[in-house]
């Protein structure tokens, strides 16, 4: 359960399928983008979880007495709604990041991109059109915990395949151009 | 003595008028939160079956939880409250 929901990299995911499977198409990689590129959202999320308290501190220390108008029932409604909000920008975070995935099956390419809240885009491209994969790693924090953009060439409508910010993006690009030259070879 | 007070001048003054507009203020944040939170369930059903994995009825409770919780609030707010 916790590989489920916490993976950036699964080698032939169990339970796991996908739209427009067919039904001797074998799922190979489940990616996603790195965890740690989900530090900014979860820092803001804990910022904005302990922000009552510290205006209650601040309120209390400047004896402020604006908002003594307000009863017990108002400011607990209040409080309750500030939770529920920071829940959902926790929440629909998790799920921008959970439901972008790049999979690589022993017959195409998927990239399912989800944009903001209800924008869903799904593109693929069949693994015997793949020409040319490259990997890049540029920067301090992809170095440090190895993920980069993955590029792949095809030679299809769609010129370009991009996993962007995967997990060892040298083991992904290897397991992608093994599969594109067995596929090529057999044709 | 003046009592030429304007509208505004009364509702600053006013705790109970204050309190009003702080409601009204509320219910609307809440109504929008609310239909959020439905967008939220309907978004979790199509992503769903977009990619399908065992946690995905999870998600589907959690956001079903959450529109249960804004629209328990929203009510509350305007006939408790």
């Amino acid at each position: 359960m916790f590989k489920a929901c916490f993976s950036d990299i699964w080698e032939h995911p169990s339970k796991v399928t996908f739209m427009g499977k067919d039904k001797d198409e074998k799922l190979i990689l489940l990616m996603r983008r790195h965890i740690i590129t989900n530090l900014p959202w979860a820092i803001t999320g804990a910022a904005l979880f302990f922000l009552p308290m510290f205006l209650t501190f601040l309120i209390n220390l400047g004896e402020i007495t604006a908002f003594d108008f307000l009863s017990p029932g108002y400011i607990s409604v209040l409080l309750i709604f500030w939770y529920l909000i920071v829940f959902m920008y926790f929440f629909e975070n998790y799920l921008v990041w959970f439901f972008n995935v790049y999979l690589v099956t022993n017959k195409r390419l998927v990239d399912v991109d989800f944009l903001g809240v209800i924008n869903v885009q799904v593109t693929d491209a069949p693994i015997e059109n793949v020409q040319d994969v490259t990997y890049s790693v540029s920067g301090i924090v992809e170095t440090v915990f190895n993920f980069g953009d993955v590029k792949i060439q095809t030679a299809g409508e769609r010129r370009e395949v991009e996993f962007e910010m995967v997990p060892n993006p040298s083991y992904v690009q290897d397991v992608v151009s093994d599969l594109a030259s067995g596929v090529n070879n057999e044709l | 003595m003046n009592y030429n007070l304007t509208a505004l001048d009364i509702s600053l003054v006013d705790p109970i008028t204050l309190l009003f507009l702080f409601k009204i203020a509320l219910v609307i944040g809440l109504s929008i939160y609310t239909l959020f939170s439905l967008v939220t369930v309907r978004q979790t059903v199509l992503l769903g079956g977009t990619l399908k994995t065992d946690v995905n009825p999870f998600f589907k409770i959690i956001s079903l939880m959450n529109l249960a919780a804004s629209t328990f609030l929203l009510l509350f707010t305007i006939f408790v409250l």
